[in-house]
């Protein structure tokens, strides 16, 4: 076996940078913001995941998830030779820690107690609820800016125009496009959601659709955006949850803490 | 009895208490002590700093101090005892009915006590159908509270639609027991899907139309799914435990969530509830006697926590359910000084005399 140079061994930087790319399928942000990691070990090429879960009963498909993604994502990380990931606090943590670390499906984990069909369907249902969580703030965040809901309804793919961290969206023909400040990364939210139902992205699409992709003008809008606020507030209300009792029983120096990851999400476009 | 600024007196029906035991004597094995350590930590995230219990005394309280905490300190003019039994936790479960009726005994008309079934346990376990009976023949119970959840053996949990259950469901219909509270938790077998999932309340909700399903935490972590059921069906109803703690520090969650419940299930299918000993209902009365509905919020959901909907929510919803009439029972409970132990607590005599 070759040896590795120094050339090839993993960095910091790209390690995090990977850890950035797991989400909490529930909650629907990065573990790394979320606070949940320990502590992250190089040495040579193996990388060592120490985290934490808010509470002992997390429910331990979640938990699988989030240790089966950091595994992948730093699998990835050019000179990663192996992964370690070690959960803490959970009632399924010794057979987590043991299924994924030896690269057996979630099935294959818990032989006895899934029904085979894996957990993909699980997240497609987390996938949906993030979806209209994160279209509900964009199309509000537009609102807010004075377009009209017929007008945003009508908007498509490459309508849209990003520069630096702004939105801007032509609403009259011939003139200067609205601009929506700090609402790129809404947009970006919203696409990712996108890309991850697998709606199409041609630019012609319309930008606003159902999670099956049909325009949402043939429905009963009011109805349709409190039920999408509904999943908003569901999530940040959880995230909100999750990081106090992280912190409540595991990060004492942060226990005064009241903000969350979840107030953006609420309150940022109402 | 909460007295407003005002001088309006409201009843307060606390719908969800507990007398437990997590001490470690009484720790089976490790899940016990992650049980009360999860309590611990919502105990620890929304109570106020100075009213933050040990853990020793979280572990384990007396049926005094919980007399004072509600019944003196804590406005409450009755409570609901929910029973949460884990027997493969603790060794003599954590607060099953037997525990329960020691606060019972000591106050019986101030409170209501329920049982509980689990159709894992047939006929003659534990939690079994004659148990059942008996807890009805014994202390006339006109609720149950279920935990879905409870590990048993080698099972991880149950869902109300599971055959045996209904069947339990159908001998509550026929006793009498007409009030099924129900928490959800996780790790219900397949264990592959949403261990969350509230879809199972909405076919018993259907199909046993003699019975109310009040859902604890109101579906919590799935809200918006609960939501939905329960704006379909006439019988179900939301306990409002873990959602009241957040009137006190996060006040827009709180709003939020109470502009959905009020809108998609209306002001009366909800139910005050502390939770206690998670939390003491004293502050989380005062959090929530405190609160307002933003402006923005009454103009989507067309709705308002006025004193009349903070009235129904603190306690005539649960009255309505249990059928306490509550002008008498107000005049009964001021008749009757709260007791700690042998001593009669003299502020309290004068709090009743002067209402």
């Amino acid at each position: 076996m070759p040896q590795a140079t120094q050339a090839e061994l993993p960095s910091r930087e790209a390690v995090d940078a990977a850890l950035d790319q797991v989400y909490d399928p529930e909650l629907d942000a990065p573990v790394t913001r979320l606070g949940f990691i320990d502590e992250v070990q190089i040495a040579g090429g193996h990388v060592t995941v120490r985290y934490t879960v808010p509470t002992f009963w997390c429910a331990p498909n979640f938990v699988y998830l989030m240790s089966y993604d950091i595994r992948s994502e730093l699998s990835r990380v050019p000179g990663v030779s192996a992964v370690t990931v070690l959960v803490h606090n959970n009632c399924a943590a010794t057979e987590i820690n043991a299924g994924v670390n030896a690269g057996k499906s979630f099935d294959e984990t818990f032989p006895d107690e899934t029904d085979g069909g894996g957990l993909e369907d699980l997240r497609h249902t987390f996938t949906t609820k993030g979806f209209l969580a994160r279209q509900d703030v964009l199309l509000r965040r537009l609102r807010q800016a004075g377009v009209r809901d017929e007008q945003s309804l009508a908007l498509r793919l490459d309508d849209l125009l990003v520069l630096g961290e702004d939105l801007f969206v032509p609403i009259v023909p011939g003139e200067a496009p609205l601009r929506l400040p700090l609402a790129a990364a809404d947009l970006e939210k919203y696409l990712h959601k996108r890309r991850k139902l697998g709606l199409s992205q041609t630019p012609a699409d319309l930008l606003f659709t159902t999670i099956e992709g049909q325009p949402l003008h043939t429905l009963d809008l009011a109805d349709y955006m409190r039920r999408s606020r509904s999943a908003r507030l569901n999530i940040a209300f959880n995230t909100s949850l999750c990081e106090g009792l992280l912190r409540a029983q595991y990060r004492p120096e942060q226990a005064h803490r009241q903000d969350s990851l979840g107030d953006s999400l609420l309150t940022h476009a109402i | 009895m909460y007295r407003t600024a005002t001088g309006d007196d409201i009843f307060v029906l606390d719908g969800h208490t507990h007398l437990w035991d997590a001490s470690p004597e009484n720790q089976v094995n490790e899940n016990g002590r992650g049980w009360i350590d999860c309590f611990y930590g919502y105990h620890k995230l929304f109570t106020p700093a100075e009213r933050v219990w040990p853990i020793e005394h979280y572990e384990k309280y007396s049926v005094d101090d919980m007399t004072r905490d509600l019944f003196v300190d804590g406005y409450v003019d009755m409570c609901i005892l929910q029973t949460t039994n884990l027997y493969d936790f603790y060794h003599t479960g954590f607060n099953p009915i037997e525990r329960n009726a020691l606060l019972k005994q000591a106050h019986p008309e101030r409170v209501i006590l329920n049982g509980s079934f689990d159709p894992r346990h047939g006929e003659t376990g534990k939690l079994g159908l004659n148990a059942l009976r008996r807890a009805k023949a014994e202390w006339d119970i006109q609720g149950v509270k279920l935990y879905t959840a409870e590990w048993h053996g080698d099972s991880k949990g149950w869902k109300l639609t599971d055959p045996a259950a209904k069947h339990f469901l159908a001998e509550c219909e026929k006793l009498g027991i007409t009030n099924i509270h129900v928490h959800k938790g996780p790790t219900i077998w397949p264990l592959n899907k949403d261990s969350f999932d509230v879809s199972d309340i909405d076919e018993v909700a259907t199909e046993f139309q003699g019975l109310n399903f009040i859902v604890e935490h109101c579906g919590l972590p799935r809200i918006e799914d609960f939501c939905y059921i329960a704006t379909q069906e006439r019988n179900v109803y939301a306990g409002l435990a873990v959602v009241m703690p957040f009137a006190r520090t996060r006040p827009r969650f709180f709003a939020e969530a109470m502009a959905n419940l009020l809108y998609w299930l209306g002001p009366d299918k909800l139910l005050f509830s502390s939770d206690y000993a998670i939390w003491e209902p004293k502050w989380v009365i005062d959090a929530f006697m405190g609160s307002e509905m933003p402006e923005d919020l009454k103009a989507e959901f067309n709705v308002d926590l006025t004193l009349d909907v903070k009235t129904k929510i603190l306690g005539l919803n649960a009255a309505r359910l249990y059928g306490v009439d509550v002008s008498k029972k107000i005049s009964q409970l001021r008749a009757l000084p709260v007791t700690i132990g042998q001593h009669e607590m003299a502020e309290d005599r004068a709090r009743f005399a002067s209402a």
